[in-house]
């Protein structure tokens, strides 16, 4: 029956929702799939023996007991309505070896019922067929039962659900909360449940009135840690839980970036809105220098990590793998109930080394015993909108036009001889007057042109854009099996061009009670995905921010307008159709838990869950891509001759070192595009096995929990890159080119792109982060392609003891023991004490319950551990030793970090005291404080080099996180007559002080000044330090003060004079939170989140971009509106702070005095007037939903609600970050949010 | 009811089993938490060992050492240069690093420097230890003994080599007298897997018989036939002749010097010939350059290596003018006067100079060029040295090799019969040593092998920057020691 539902169901969404194109043979995929889960989970019920003869003798014994040991020794499954059961009439019968259908006949002989056996399961039945009795109770009922349902303030709940209990027989309450439903009988048993209450019976009379009670407090009763489901009232740690229905934001896809604002202590910066990248998620602040600072996301009880190992270093540098760094993005919301965020020792104690930065345990749907089919459908259809260009500051075409000008004629010296790797339109127009293309006549009319174009690059490469989500479940609960299957599709058609997603979900929870002690749960999720964007060269809301505004997408006659990128020729539009990523990604999961109840005070559980994610992720550059075009840009190709020295210039060409000078370059790809590949396969196992035994329940007072187990984890990934020149877009196979391999192995100066250094891009230049996975090699270094293997296996065992006295007084303590291949099988062991007082449970506190109730007073005091850095062995790989003198390459072991024997995990003292209490018993009041002490930190430190290293890596560093959580949560307030007002606040405060001296090895003040923050003792880990501004010059150049106060011009690049900078504040907020306004009229309701960042800076965008001068000759690239400001006579510099156009006088005179390149530019990048306070609240989305009660009466649904909402719809921050996201880090694929209108509906059948 | 119990205990076991099954594969194998990481090298076969000798090979680390010789003047015309690399480059100049310890960061910070060296050394040592040990944990556990003792002997020939090298920069030029009480530079002797170390600084007299004393060990223990390391990138047993005689050199151990230049001679003595280079090369300077390190010069190379390294200072206001005067206009080779012909121009506007024989290396705009780190060419010096010094004069037999190297040089005939005349002519001792030390620095300037002549014989030398004169008189042998660099004073207070 389940099965045919849901074909019609899914029938009927193909027809009417779904663009079959895309959907058709994936939908009998998921059909086909459906019936083998199904069969499965059948099979998994019915997997007993049969045996057909019975012993049995009894002597007035209950029918319900004759039947149940007919059915042991049987082995059939009884099918039975207990209430009916109630009319049995003892039974005496004595049968030996009989078979079943004489036993039952027996036992039935004088009963007013009757029994069928169908296959392996008897069903008993009365006298008449069930299908009568249905149908005379709708006749024959005669007592009609009207009433009304509310809450527990008096307001009506309209849409909720009265059954007649045991039976199909239901109605449901209107938009007044009114409902009648006809009765067998007065006194029958009703069933009164709504949505987030809890569930009544009450006994039928005439006219009833039935509350309800919010199930909010049941939710809090109990805290889930993913070993353990502990009572709140006996907990002593820190937590919080959200409703994923309270934080869900259709728009964006995956939970971890719904989370942000919602619990107090966790800021979450959603670094890019691109489906599949991870938000940077801080629990409490920061823990580690080097190694992870993400909190270990939990699936019903089992960790759950990204697809693919991404290393710390990687994690927001926009890289393809990037895609993959997410570990919800495989998980449908719809299914999720709950989240909690464990934050203090006691709460994450279980999770041992891999606790330090916050836990946060997700639990999925699961259905109930005894309930009935409950079939869900929620779809959900978001429209986006384009951003526009006139939220940012940048040059209009006049401006920048007169810009461009100004700088030909400042520069023409530079630009002679700088080459033209990219043109914009002024130099595209310069090129054709040059060559006489143009006249100069039409080239001046051109110019005046160009002033005139303005084009806005988000309206070409946005688009306004639909995405559309369906789930649909199924929920059934019978006595001994129960269990939730459930489907999604997610369907983004992309924000971008070139961008969409695709993603089909099932899970499958089965809970089966095998007997009486033994219970199962099968958890089956899978999900897969299918991703394009854009490639990571052509990140569209870079270029249609940065993108000069005097250029177009499309000449007059509607073709291409070409630019140079590459020194070959480039359009946006045609390039994101030519370079993109493909990504397809598959995640299964199966999960077993059995438990099994010796005792009522003792129960022992095992878990195994395995998962396996595959993925691979392809860019492509076609053929006829810029990218792939650049590789055979050769300079004599000009007609005109001007090609200069374009083939020594053009890093892509290649140049035989084996061969002479004279040899002329050539092209290693003439034809056919480049596919980047990169497969994944990880394989995840975790199997656990855990007893729980309570020696003292409530004796005297006393109770005593003990609980303990074993564990093992293993994570094993492989992943394989490889890079096929001479990729072909029509067969998909790739032409392999000799030449390309040649220059790959022994090119020594390839581009960025071209070298497989898995770290920030942005960073190269200063930083090759040891940590990660790849210890910066350059992968690609004498190959085309490369295994990236990983391993992770641990083994733990943990215990943990509680005790109380009535609840009132709670001790808690825990232990768990840790090893891993990683750490050569040390074990770590980690701890932790907590100790809480039920204040309300004094009788002194009875008299106060109305003010003040159910007030708690928490501490904890623990260790525990990071483990994601290296371990104590020695760190050497297999590498290509390539030679000048090629015919002698070779391969080596290079040896990149030495052994270090007493290397350990990363460990934190963490110590929080918190105070839970309600007042009025109108608002949840919940309040910590905290205190981490984070030592042993991991870092580089410099070492006398006799040892051989510059630096080696050591647990150093200590740092210090402190801070304060407050969450309010005011329940629902009367305000007028239906409508009531709610609200959740969270708000927290967090110190993060570094407590080592850091600068061991000496780092410049340019080093220091980074946008992102340094870690200097004393300050924050992400310090931001400015050079200290002076105004302009009389001849419009930038001054500073030095330490001493003095006037300087600029600061050399090798000086560490602290001093010389000046500490502008944290790069991470100090205060984070969010608050959720909830009203609520009658079957209406309009919700709302904010969310705030606060109390930290941030640098605005380089004016000199990349440091350097020359970006500026680039004429492809708009300049920061601040350039219209710039001192332009003796005398601006009263007015303005924007330094002239540096002239090669200039440089020349900065040279003499010792400033050389980047420091001119980035003393003035990073001086602090660039420095905005980064404070921001967000409101970020709006919802209205709307409950159509009787709708649903009328047409025989459970529930019918339809609602809109709208996203990302303001942002209050500092003037002067002008139109920069203070949150978004873009690179690479990164993209930030844009505003979207979403409208949903919710149908239960 | 006992059957119901018995149901129980059933399911117990069942669970029980299930459990077992589930958690047995990683609990009971003590492996699980010894699998390997990644792909990366444990270093435990004997054939690992060998490829990561192959990484320790060490650089011609020393090349620093030319910009302090007479062969080269400073001069702050070239308006391009990057004046940052000039502050770097000056203490060096002006002998800022013979006087004090020096931080990396007043370095030039692509290379060449005494600090870049010195780690780059140290690094060699501490791995060569680690290969040591590695390699007798193989012996000793029934390994390949051939293999094993190849590596072993591998590992100290670079040991001995990287300590020499340091005792030639860091330490006092080696006196008999003081040797045993004048200190050099710390000694690492075995492999330490702690992070940090402390260790004092070994005399100088210390630290040559620990180089002696390992390379005659490597002498008993290098496999000539292993086909792994029988290259020209490893040492031989024959480069290891070649450097025991240079060690002796140093040591005045005059009779030793000679016994294993002997070995190494015996074998052949043809010395690179840069005439019949310049002939082969024709006109194409880049193929000079690049025939002239080629490793398929095996009779001149006993051993080389890649040296990855921006050869910045040439064009970074370092002129080699003074060795362009040494020279003069009289020994014109074949192809034009020495500035033209072994010395180019790369720039006119700057009037950068830069040794023909760098140009492959150059051009290529490669931090990456092929050294040798020892020679015949320059084992038929050392030997001739050595007699000269043994016999207090010069034999007709070292007066035919030093012929032999004038014979090779690229000169034309009047520049050859005129160094021809000056050895002829030399008849004390002290005349024949100076006319070697000449006849070396023709053969081998910018090799980095002046800088070692001028500090065994006290040489003085003098040069100017801005004005001011800045001189090492040949009269104090510490003079020519390079100081420890600043980090290894600040981070191993026990080499104070």
């Amino acid at each position: 029956m389940n099965l045919n539902v849901q074909r019609k169901l899914l029938l009927c969404l193909w027809q009417n929702f779904i663009p079959a194109r895309k959907f058709t043979p994936k939908f009998s995929l998921i059909m086909k799939l459906t019936t083998v889960l199904l069969i499965v989970a059948s099979l998994q019920i019915s997997a007993k023996t049969f045996s057909q003869k019975i012993t049995l003798t009894v002597k007035n014994s209950s029918l319900n007991a004759v039947l149940q040991e007919i059915r042991k020794q049987s082995g059939y499954k009884l099918v039975y309505n207990t209430d009916l059961l109630k009319q049995a009439k003892p039974v005496s019968l004595s049968v030996h070896d009989a078979s079943l259908n004489e036993t039952l006949d027996k036992a039935m002989s004088n009963q007013p019922f009757q029994f069928e056996i169908e296959g392996e399961t008897i069903l008993i039945n009365p006298l008449f067929p069930l299908e009568k009795s249905v149908k005379l109770n709708t006749v024959e009922k005669i007592v009609v039962i009207t009433g009304k349902v509310v809450d527990e303030n008096g307001l009506p709940l309209p849409g909720a659900t009265v059954t007649e209990k045991g039976t199909k027989n239901y109605a449901m309450t209107d938009n007044n909360g009114n409902f009648t439903i006809k009765v067998a009988k007065e006194g029958s048993v009703l069933v009164f449940s709504f949505m987030g209450y809890i569930a009544k019976e009450v006994s039928a009379t005439i006219t009833m009135k039935v509350s309800l009670k919010p199930n909010e407090q049941s939710l809090n009763d109990v805290v889930v840690t993913g070993y353990q489901q502990i009572k709140k009232g006996s907990f002593t740690g820190s937590v919080s839980r959200v409703k994923a229905a309270d934080i869900n934001v259709a728009s964006m896809g995956t939970l971890d970036k719904m989370l942000q604002g919602q619990v107090a202590g966790v800021a979450i910066e959603t670094s890019s809105a691109v489906f599949g990248t991870a938000p940077k998620i801080r629990v409490r602040g920061s823990a580690s220098l080097s190694g992870v600072n993400e909190p270990l996301w939990v699936l019903d009880g089992v960790p759950l990590e990204a697809p693919l190992r991404i290393a710390p270093s990687e994690l927001y540098s926009g890289g393809a793998r990037n895609l993959l760094a997410s570990a919800l993005s495989g998980v449908n919301p719809e299914d999720i109930e709950d989240i909690t965020v464990l934050k203090d020792a006691t709460a994450t104690a279980m999770y041992g080394t891999r606790a330090v930065n916050g836990v946060i345990v997700i639990t999925t749907k699961r259905a109930k015993k005894s309930m009935p089919l409950v079939i869900n459908y929620s779809t959900n259809a978001t429209v986006t909108l384009k951003p526009s260009i006139n939220d940012f500051d940048v040059l209009n075409s006049k401006e920048q036009t007169v810009l461009n000008e100004e700088i030909f004629r400042t520069y023409q010296n530079a630009l002679m001889s700088f080459s033209a790797e990219t043109s914009g339109a002024y130099s595209k127009l310069t090129y054709l007057r040059n060559i006489k293309a143009v006249t100069d006549d039409q080239f001046r009319n051109e110019v005046l042109n160009l002033k005139t174009i303005n084009t806005d690059w988000f309206d070409y490469l946005y688009k306004n854009s639909f995405l559309q989500q369906h789930s649909l479940s199924a929920s059934y609960g019978g006595e001994n099996v129960y269990g939730r299957l459930s489907f999604s599709y997610y369907d983004d058609l992309g924000k971008t061009l070139g961008e969409n997603v695709g993603r089909y979900t099932i899970g499958l929870s089965t809970g089966i009670q095998l007997s009486k002690k033994l219970s199962a749960e099968i958890l089956f999720k899978s999900s897969h995905r299918d991703q394009n964007n854009p490639g990571t060269l052509v990140n569209p809301f870079i270029y249609a921010r940065d993108a000069s505004r005097n250029m177009k997408p499309y000449a007059a006659d509607g073709s291409y307008e070409y630019y140079k990128r590459g020194y070959t020729d480039f359009n946006i539009i045609k390039e994101i159709d030519n370079n993109y990523i493909n990504l397809a990604n598959d995640d299964i999961l199966a999960q077993l838990d059995l438990k099994y109840k010796v005792t009522d005070n003792f129960r022992i559980s095992g878990l195994f869950n395995a998962r396996v994610a595959k993925s691979q992720v392809d860019e492509v550059y076609t053929e006829n891509s810029n990218y792939a075009n650049q590789f055979r840009q050769m300079g004599t190709v000009d007609a005109n001759g001007l090609s200069l020295s374009l083939n020594d210039r053009n890093k892509r060409l290649y140049k035989d070192p084996s061969l002479p000078l004279t040899y002329p370059t050539v092209s290693v790809l003439p034809t056919g595009g480049i596919l980047d590949r990169e497969t994944s396969n990880s394989k995840f196992f975790t199997s656990r096995i855990q007893a729980e035994w309570s020696p003292l329940v409530n004796k005297n007072g006393h109770s005593v929990t003990i609980m303990g187990g074993a564990e093992a984890y293993s994570n094993k990934q492989k992943s394989y890159f490889s890079r096929g020149y001479g990729y072909s877009t029509v067969d998909g196979s790739i032409n392999p080119s000799p030449l390309a391999i040649q220059r790959l192995i022994q090119g020594t100066n390839l581009p960025f792109d071209e070298q497989r250094i898995p770290v920030d891009r942005s960073l190269l230049a200063t930083k090759i982060d040891y940590n990660a996975p790849f210890d910066g090699r350059n992968l690609l270094a004498g190959r085309i392609d490369y295994n990236l293997p990983y391993t992770r296996n641990t083994v733990s065992y943990y215990t943990n003891g509680s005790y109380n006295y009535n609840e009132k007084y709670i001790f808690d303590f825990s232990l768990r023991n840790d090893a891993a291949n990683i750490t050569l099988s040390r074990f770590t062991p980690t701890w932790a004490v907590g100790v809480a007082w039920n204040l309300s449970k004094e009788s002194f506190m009875a008299k106060a319950d109305n003010v003040i109730s159910e007030i708690k007073i928490r501490a904890s005091y623990g260790l525990r551990g990071n483990d994601g850095a290296r371990g104590p062995a020695l760190v050497a790989y297999d590498g290509n030793i390539t030679r000048v003198y090629p015919q002698y390459n070779s391969s080596g072991v290079n040896i990149s970090e030495p052994e270090n024997s007493s290397l350990e995990f990363e460990k934190e003292h963490i110590i929080n005291g918190g105070l839970d209490f309600t007042l009025f018993k109108k608002a949840d009041i919940s309040f910590n404080v905290y205190r981490r002490n984070n030592f042993g930190l991991i870092g580089e430190r410099q070492v006398a080099p006799s040892l051989g290293y510059a630096t080696k890596v050591f647990n150093w560093a200590n740092m210090r996180n402190q801070g304060v959580e407050l969450s309010i949560n005011v329940r629902p307030v009367q305000l007028a007559k239906d409508l009531t007002f709610n609200v959740v606040v969270n708000a927290a405060y967090n110190k993060n002080t570094v407590l080592s001296d850091l600068t061991g090895s000496k780092p410049n003040i340019y080093k220091i000044s980074d946008s992102r923050g340094f870690a200097l003792e004393g300050g924050p880990l992400t310090g931001l330090y400015s050079f200290k501004f002076a105004g302009l010059s009389s001849d419009g150049l930038a001054q500073y003060y030095d330490k001493d106060g003095k006037v300087v011009r600029g600061f050399l690049s090798t000086n560490t004079e602290i001093g010389n900078l000046e500490y502008q504040g944290s790069r991470e907020p100090k205060y984070t939170g969010g608050f959720t306004p909830v009203f609520r009229y009658k079957a209406m309701s309009l919700s709302a989140a904010f969310i705030f960042n606060a109390g930290h800076v941030v640098r605005l965008a380089d004016f000199y971009r990349g440091g350097s001068i020359t970006s500026l000759y680039r004429d492809d690239q708009n300049s920061p509106g601040d350039f219209a400001y710039r001192w332009t006579a003796p005398g601006d510099e009263r007015y303005t702070i924007i330094p002239k156009l540096i002239t090669d006088l200039d440089v020349d005179h900065y040279t003499a005095d010792g400033f050389t390149g980047q420091t001119i530019y980035n003393a003035y990048n990073n001086n602090d007037t660039r420095t905005v306070k980064a404070s921001y609240l967000r409101f970020r989305n709006i919802n209205f939903q709307y409950n159509f009660g009787k709708l649903a009466q009328r047409l025989k649904m459970k529930n019918l609600s339809a609602g809109i909402e709208a996203s990302n719809i303001a942002i209050w921050a500092s003037d002067k970050l002008k139109g920069q996201d203070p949150e978004s880090l873009l690179n690479g694929l990164n993209t930030p949010p844009v505003k979207s209108f979403t409208f949903s509906l919710n149908a239960s059948f | 009811m006992k059957n119901t119990s018995l149901n129980n205990n059933s399911t117990l076991l069942k669970t029980a089993l299930l459990l077992f099954i589930c958690t047995a594969p990683f609990v009971s194998c003590k492996k699980f938490l010894e699998a390997p990481i990644d792909d990366r090298s444990p270093l435990t076969t004997i054939g690992d060992l060998e490829k990561t000798l192959i990484t320790l090979q060490p650089y011609a680390d020393h090349l620093f050492t030319d910009m302090m010789t007479d062969d080269y003047s400073y001069k702050d015309i070239a308006g391009h240069v990057v004046r940052d690399a000039n502050e770097k480059i000056r203490p060096i100049f002006t002998f800022a690093i013979t006087k004090q310890s020096v931080d990396k960061i007043e370095m030039l910070s692509s290379g060449f420097n005494p600090n870049t060296a010195f780690l780059r050394y140290y690094f060699r040592i501490n791995n060569a230890n680690l290969l040591i040990e590695r390699a007798n944990k193989i012996k000793n556990d029934g390994g390949d003994v051939v293999r094993a003792n190849n590596v072993i002997g591998q590992s100290l020939a670079i040991k001995a080599y990287c300590n020499f090298m340091l005792i030639s920069l860091f330490g006092k030029q080696y006196d008999s007298a003081t040797a045993g009480t004048d200190l050099a530079v710390p000694y690492i002797g075995e492999y330490n897997s702690n992070a940090i170390v402390n260790r004092p600084r070994a005399t100088v007299d210390f630290m040559y018989k620990q180089v002696e004393a390992d390379w005659l060990q490597a002498l008993t223990l290098i496999d000539d036939n292993n086909t792994v390391t029988n290259a020209k990138f490893y040492f031989g047993k024959r480069a290891i002749y070649g450097l025991l005689s240079k060690l002796y050199l140093n040591k005045k151990d005059w009779a030793n010097s000679i016994k294993y230049a002997d070995l190494v001679l015996a074998v052949n003595k043809v010395p690179l010939n840069l005439r019949a280079l310049r002939t082969r090369a024709g006109n194409d300077s880049e193929a000079y350059s690049k025939y002239y390190f080629d490793p398929v010069n095996a009779p001149y190379i006993l051993m080389s290596n890649n040296t990855y390294q921006l050869i910045g200072y040439f064009w970074s206001g370092y002129y080699p003018y003074p060795l362009m005067q040494f020279y003069g206009s009289p020994d014109r080779g074949s192809f034009g006067d020495f500035a033209n012909d072994e010395m180019i121009m790369t720039s006119i506007l700057f009037s950068d100079k830069i040794p023909v024989k760098y140009l492959y290396f150059y051009s290529a705009a490669n931090r990456n060029f092929n050294l040798p780190l020892v020679t015949i060419d320059e084992t038929i010096f050392n030997r001739a040295e050595a007699t000269i010094q043994n016999e207090n004069g010069i034999s007709a037999a070292i007066k035919a090799d030093l012929n032999l190297m004038i014979d090779n040089l690229s000169l034309t005939t009047a520049g050859t019969n005129r160094l021809k005349g000056q050895v002829n002519a030399a008849s004390t001792k002290d005349a024949a040593i100076t006319t070697l030390l000449n006849l070396k620095r023709y053969r081998f300037f910018c090799e980095g092998v002046r800088w070692f002549d001028l500090k065994r014989y006290n040489l003085p030398i003098t040069h100017n920057y801005n004005g001011v004169d800045y001189i090492i008189d040949g009269k104090d042998p510490e003079a020519y020691v390079i100081k420890l660099p600043l980090e290894e004073i600040q981070f191993n207070p026990d080499s104070k």
